[in-house]
């Protein structure tokens, strides 16, 4: 080996170690963003609790800046509301559909179906609003509302507001949303089942459907509930979408399913503009973007430790 | 360049995840020709020779203890030059990975790494160590073609181009035949018989006749340790230890 | 009975599949309908005329450059952004490490919060450095935004390759940069073009944070300190005027909106089947 080797080996040496550096900081920063986000957000969302009480944030059901009322009561309830109303049409149908992709068809097949999901599911949420707009408010208005208040007269059925633009509306939207990611998971977990175990099964005398009730589903289910859990925390901080269709007028708890419903994530897109000069409408707008992180996160955590635990075991 | 790296292994020990894997191991590769190492599949064969070019570091969990002398200098001290050491063996694997580049460019990386050289320069290296390897005339064609499109069988052979176009001492073979069909491991085998003149080979194998057509030395190894280590006419015609013995007449599976 | 069982869940399961494709199909349908009809040479080429919300004339020329310009800054920012972390994690770590896994779990929360999360830090950091609505802080808010996706999508080409390809390269001595430049790039690139095309896609159609970073303008994107148009928000302001005239930029905006980012889909597809000629299997 000669000198120029050496000499040059030197100079790689030092390139490779200033990367290696450079490259440690920046994923170390990763950290420090994570941490500054939750940090700014904090700082200005805390002084309205010091100012009105955690009581006067999350319970009360008021909402006037002007006269410094911040109840993010109403907000927090429809975020939950139409969430889960979203979730309640989507899990079975997505479920259902991805049992049928995995169980059923060839995995080419359903692998052109995941395609379709995939590409639609990417589309921009201002065009999942559009449809909403309209499709979906319309078909609300004019079908489902006149006929559910002629068949079931009742207080979850009944509203004064009749343009469309409505909790239903907005988990109809937000469940074609979201379906694409809960099949798509689902699907995965389910098609990860090792053949071993249907084939044991099937030699008991199980039919295909019997397998895929008492052994598939049972040992899908972490993954399932991890699909559903991130999927709850794709919707409730969908903003753009929800924010075209729900109505997003402030007029107390929506009760009923044509009720205006007004998210939280709506209300910081509608008024972070308005803010800038009153300080505790600023803070308050602040506070509910830390409210959807922290849910968020909640829900994110949760489903990716199910995840990451299931994949370990698979390995 | 002249080989003369006897290579010692004093009481090395590896573990991994707290699991003995080489359990004090002493060794002696004579240099030049061919060193096979023997044992059944699981008693750590390619862990050792990965030790040799402290390849298995890499992975997380390994601790590796002991000393290996290569060139009078212990490998495994924190201060040894892992690069100058790598280039100093070339390693084989049991399935040819070749580089996601065109064949020229796989053989060339290496030594491009290394020294400076110009394109004139590069293109003897190339046909020189693919000649070596009985690879020139069935690509000279499609040099600039992707190093995937060759038969499994050619991928090997070009990985040993590669390997020899850094100009090791030691060439370190992770049973480099395994995943060949039989005709391209007979190209394989003739290649190293005609390469142990001028390198330190050292050949890990399952295989007992592939031990007994390429060996000058014999090391068995058998969960971890060292069982018995000598020329090839003494190793097969009068072993000494009764594992080997009972390995030998295949009591103990491979 | 067990026969009339499965019948029924096979029925529901084939109105499920059946119901979403309807749904998913029903979208690209509104849009292309809609929008086709509002689309006209002048619709692409012209900016509005008389304020986005109000002016009956004019077309959408400030939102389709606006949007552009922003997605692709704020790809190339998290591009380089995420590149080094890729690299780190998986060649400068074993891709197994605790380090490792910790920054793809991170990547993983970060991808979970919503872009409307995003839009509320951009507007909290503009509102300590003074800095107004504008497209520079729609850019580096809009990359955060797309950084999970991009680190996330690039990461896991990476982690797919082969060790025995990262083993070869030590072997030959290689540094761990050189095997990270020479080797792994070339080997993951398909997978890094995939991960870019996606992020932009997403870039593109991201609304949230931009509306609250770089609010929205008439004109053409000319300063990176001024307010500035994007799809999106052109679709959702235009959207919600009473105004039929308005409402076509909305339509011709969400058509023009939806086919760039599914012709970015399609090109991510296309292409990395053109790319992976020299890539190890």
């Amino acid at each position: 080996m000669d000198d120029n080797f050496f000499v040059r080996l030197k100079g790689r040496r030092v390139s490779n170690r200033f990367v290696r550096r450079f490259s440690y900081i920046t994923s170390l920063s990763l950290f420090f963003l994570f941490a500054l986000i939750v940090l700014m957000l904090s700082t200005e969302g805390i002084p309205l609790i010091r100012e009105v009480g955690l009581k006067g944030v999350f319970f009360d059901k008021e909402w006037l800046p002007t006269e410094g009322k911040f109840g993010l009561f109403n907000f927090i309830f429809a975020s939950f509301y139409t969430t889960l109303l979203a979730l309640l049409f989507s899990i079975p149908v997505s479920i259902l559909t991805a049992i049928y992709l995995s169980e059923y068809l060839k995995k080419k097949v359903a692998m052109y179906f995941k395609l379709i999901f995939d590409v639609l599911s990417g589309v921009s949420p201002v065009i999942y609003g559009f449809w909403g707009i309209v499709v979906i408010v319309p078909f609300v208005r004019k079908t489902i509302q006149p006929i559910c208040e002629k068949l079931f007269p009742c207080r979850i059925f009944l509203s004064d507001n009749k343009s469309g633009f409505s909790v239903l509306s907005a988990s109809i939207v937000l469940a074609i949303m979201v379906s694409p990611l809960i099949v798509s998971i689902s699907e995965e977990v389910i098609r990860a089942i090792p053949f071993e175990i249907r084939q044991s099964t099937a030699s008991l005398g199980a039919t295909k459907w019997e397998i895929i009730k008492k052994v598939l589903l049972k040992r899908a289910r972490g993954g399932i509930f991890a699909a559903i859990i991130l999927s709850f925390s794709r919707s409730i901080g969908e903003t753009m979408a929800v924010l075209m269709v729900a109505g997003c007028q402030i007029k107390g708890t929506p009760i009923s399913f044509f009720d205006a419903s007004y998210p939280l994530p709506a209300l910081i897109a509608n008024t972070f503009g308005e803010t800038m000069s009153i300080p505790l409408y600023k803070s308050a707008i602040f506070l509910a973007s830390l409210v959807l992180l922290i849910l968020t996160l909640l829900g994110n955590f949760i489903g990716w430790i199910i995840l990451l635990r299931i994949e370990e075991e698979q390995s | 360049m002249g080989a003369k790296c006897p290579i010692e292994v004093n009481n090395l020990k590896v573990s991994y995840k707290k699991e003995e894997i080489l359990k004090d191991m002493n060794l002696t590769i004579p240099e030049k020709g061919i060193t096979v190492i023997l044992g059944p599949s699981g008693c750590g064969k390619s862990t050792l020779l990965k030790c040799f070019n402290r390849i298995i570091e890499l992975e997380e969990d390994v601790k590796v203890e002991g000393e290996i002398f290569v060139d009078k200098e212990d490998i495994l001290h924190p201060k040894t030059d892992l690069i100058a050491l790598r280039k100093k063996m070339g390693l084989l694997l049991q399935k040819p990975q070749v580089l996601p580049m065109s064949i020229y460019d796989n053989v060339a990386f290496g030594a491009k790494l290394h020294k400076k050289m110009k394109k004139n320069e590069l293109d003897e290296l190339v046909e020189r160590e693919l000649k070596k390897v009985n690879l020139w005339d069935e690509v000279k064609e499609r040099l600039n073609s992707s190093a995937q499109s060759l038969s499994i069988g050619q991928q090997q052979r070009l990985c040993l181009a590669r390997g020899l176009a850094v100009e090791p001492e030691i060439i370190l073979g992770d049973e480099p035949t395994s995943a060949l069909d039989p005709l391209s491991a007979e190209i394989i085998e003739k290649l190293f018989l005609s390469l142990k003149e001028n390198y330190t080979i050292i050949l890990v194998t399952h295989i007992l006749r592939q031990a007994k057509r390429l060996a000058d030395y014999v090391a068995f190894i058998y969960l971890g340790e060292v069982v018995e280590c000598g020329k090839k006419e003494e190793f097969f015609n009068n072993p000494k230890d009764e594992r080997t013995k009972r390995y030998l007449s295949g009591i103990i599976a491979g | 009975m067990k026969k009339i069982e499965e019948s029924i869940f096979k029925f529901l399961m084939v109105s499920s599949l059946v119901l979403l494709i309807m749904a998913l199909l029903s979208i690209t349908i509104a849009v292309f309908v809609k929008g086709y009809n509002a689309l006209s040479l002048k619709m692409i080429f012209t900016t509005p005329k008389g304020g986005y919300y109000l002016g009956k004339e004019g077309g959408i020329l400030n939102a389709i450059l606006g949007s552009i310009i922003i997605a692709l800054s704020a790809t190339i920012l998290s591009f380089i952004y995420s590149f080094f972390i890729v690299f780190y994690i998986n060649v400068y770590r074993y891709s197994k490490s605790n380090f490792s896994k910790s920054v793809r779990f991170l990547l993983d929360l970060l991808w979970g919060i919503p872009s409307i999360v995003y839009g509320a830090f951009g507007f909290a950091i503009m509102l300590i450095f003074k800095i107004p609505a504008s497209m520079i802080a729609g850019i580096i808010t809009l990359s955060f935004v797309i950084l999970p996706i991009m680190a996330r999508t690039m990461d896991e080409t990476l982690r797919m390759i082969p060790f025995e390809l990262k083993q070869v390269g030590f072997s030959l001595g290689a540094t761990r940069l050189e095997i990270s430049y020479k080797i792994m790039l070339r080997q993951s690139l398909p997978g890094i073009l995939t991960a870019i095309l996606l992020s932009f896609g997403r870039g593109l159609g991201d609304a949230a944070s931009v509306l609250m970073t770089c609010s929205f303008s008439d004109s053409l994107p000319t300063s990176l300190l001024k307010p500035v148009a994007t799809l999106p928000l052109s679709v959702f302001f235009q959207l919600s005027t009473p105004f039929k005239e308005v409402q076509e930029r909305g339509y011709a905006s969400a058509f023009v909106l939806t086919f760039l980012m599914l012709f970015v889909s399609l090109i991510a597809r296309l292409c990395t089947k053109s790319l992976s000629k020299n890539v190890v299997k």
